[in-house]
């Protein structure tokens, strides 16, 4: 298949030492509360504020980027993984490709359903939060399951 | 959809590794293919039709509930 946008083959083990990485470091920083000093930035921002906090728009803020740097590289090794060339990327990797998408977007939209009718408050946004990556955590998991699963049937 | 791949790869003495780097695919979709879980593109089928010097209509048949 050459019409699909597709990184290459050696793009895929990078993205999952980014993946593993940012994964590690994103579930420690999240149950020990840590943030790194050094990465205390000032920020462009199309819209910041909060309850207490004064509203800025199209301006500059202070924050702390560990939590955006970290899902960025999670979210691109996400990408690197998911959309990388397999070894034998053929019709039927394709066909393995769109069912894996469907899982996702289906499980995508239970979760939605789900976090709207059962958490509230601050668990609710929290919960967004998590849904935002379900999309492509999914994919790579099913595509891989799929992908493993073929391998072995076929041996 | 029914197909008579894994019978005309046998008359040729294929393996289903040589037979997919014939046609340019992995073996797991030669497997697939054979095992009926999977049916190929048209563009796919007609190359299959072409290396086993067939018709697509020999190697691929409709199925009852097709």
């Amino acid at each position: 298949m050459k019409n699909l946008l597709l990184f290459p083959y050696t793009f895929r083990p990078i993205g999952w030492v980014i993946l593993i990485l940012s994964f590690a470091i994103g579930l420690l920083g999240t149950v020990l509360q840590w943030e790194f000093d050094c990465l205390d930035w000032k920020v462009f921002a199309i819209h910041a504020g909060g309850i207490l906090e004064k509203d800025v728009f199209l301006g500059w803020v202070d924050d702390n980027v560990t939590n955006e740097l970290l899902g960025l590289f999670f979210l691109l090794g996400l990408m690197l993984v998911g959309f990388s060339r397999v070894q034998h990327e053929d019709e039927y990797t394709i066909q393995m490709r769109y069912n894996a998408l469907m899982w996702a977007a289906w499980t995508n939209c239970l979760l939605m359903v789900f976090t709207m009718v059962f958490f509230y408050g601050t668990s609710y946004w929290f919960c967004m939060l998590f849904n935002m990556y379900s999309v492509m955590t999914i994919y790579v998991l099913r595509f891989g399951y799929l992908l493993h699963k073929s391998k072995n049937q076929s041996l | 959809m029914k197909n008579q791949v894994r019978i005309f790869r046998a008359k040729t003495n294929l393996s289903q590794e040589e037979l997919a780097q014939a046609l340019g695919v992995s073996r797991q979709s030669i497997y697939a293919i054979e095992t009926a879980k999977y049916v190929p593109s048209t563009q796919l089928a007609l190359k299959m039709a072409s290396y086993f010097k067939c018709s697509v209509e020999d190697l691929f048949q409709l199925d009852e509930d097709d």
